[in-house]
């Protein structure tokens, strides 16, 4: 089960965007997990029954809070964003990830994520942070896998064209390499 | 077929994760080697995809795990009691 508390956490951290009540529906979650494992029939990876049970409880939460309506949950639709155009950069010096010790790359990245509407804000959790894979990403959120695919080419692109020009800041100084370290 | 800037950014999420086909893939690569927007695009944005996949980027709250099993805990035993 340990495996399986991050993802179930930052799901539903994802959904209700409240620390103290993503931690009560994860800790409910587990519960329903427990109480109906006879119904688990191997026919999907334990994970995504985990986290569809997680997806379930999260939506359920947000349908009795009314704090959105049911069908809000599923208004917006993969055609609300048309093309993007990146943050345009001549040059590109990688960021270490060694920079992650300064606290404030790590706010940054995940004030970006927050930002994100809310379906591409799902996906990029399961597929990028939680690494999972298109299928169970899918089988988890509900989607198909064509349109795991499509979020998260979106999800990227914004998190680029948000992130790209401040995390230069946190780039390593080394002079002329790519011609902006003066 | 020559692509244009418009057509990489449209396919840069997929080379990441190495779902463009071999044609589309040496058609991008081909494209990358001249142009320095394109190149700094798909650099930075895979650079957010790895930092993104950092632990430390996304932590579980301090104490969660030893709360969530008290709870698991303290229902289990009562389903056990009852």
């Amino acid at each position: 089960m340990q495996p399986c508390e991050r993802p179930i956490y930052f799901l539903l951290m994802s959904l209700l965007r409240n620390e103290t009540e993503a931690e009560d529906a994860a800790q409910d979650t587990v519960i329903k997990v427990y109480q109906n494992l006879k119904n688990f029939r191997g026919d999907s990876q334990f994970r995504t029954w985990v986290l569809s049970i997680a997806r379930n409880e999260g939506l359920g939460r947000l349908r009795k809070a009314a704090s959105r309506r049911e069908d809000s949950l599923d208004a917006e639709t993969d055609e609300q964003t048309g093309d993007y155009t990146p943050a345009i950069l001549t040059s590109w010096k990688e960021v270490p990830s060694t920079a992650l010790e300064q606290k404030e790359l790590g706010a940054l990245l995940r004030q970006a994520i927050e930002g994100l509407p809310e379906i591409y804000r799902n996906v990029v959790l399961l597929r990028d942070i939680e690494e999972m894979d298109v299928r169970e990403t899918a089988a988890a959120l509900g989607i198909t896998e064509g349109a795991v695919k499509v979020r998260l080419h979106r999800a990227r692109a914004l998190l680029q064209r948000d992130l790209a020009p401040r995390l230069k800041g946190f780039a390593p100084k080394r002079k002329g390499l790519f011609g902006w370290g003066a | 077929m020559r692509i244009d800037c418009k057509h990489v950014w449209e396919h840069i999420s997929a080379y990441i994760d190495g779902e463009v086909d071999a044609a589309l893939r040496a058609e991008i690569d081909r494209h990358l080697e001249t142009c320095e927007i394109c190149s700094a695009v798909l650099d930075s944005t895979r650079n957010v995809v790895v930092l993104m996949a950092d632990e430390r980027v996304f932590e579980l709250p301090a104490g969660f795990t030893e709360r969530l099993h008290a709870r698991l805990d303290r229902e289990l035993s009562l389903a056990d009691s009852s």
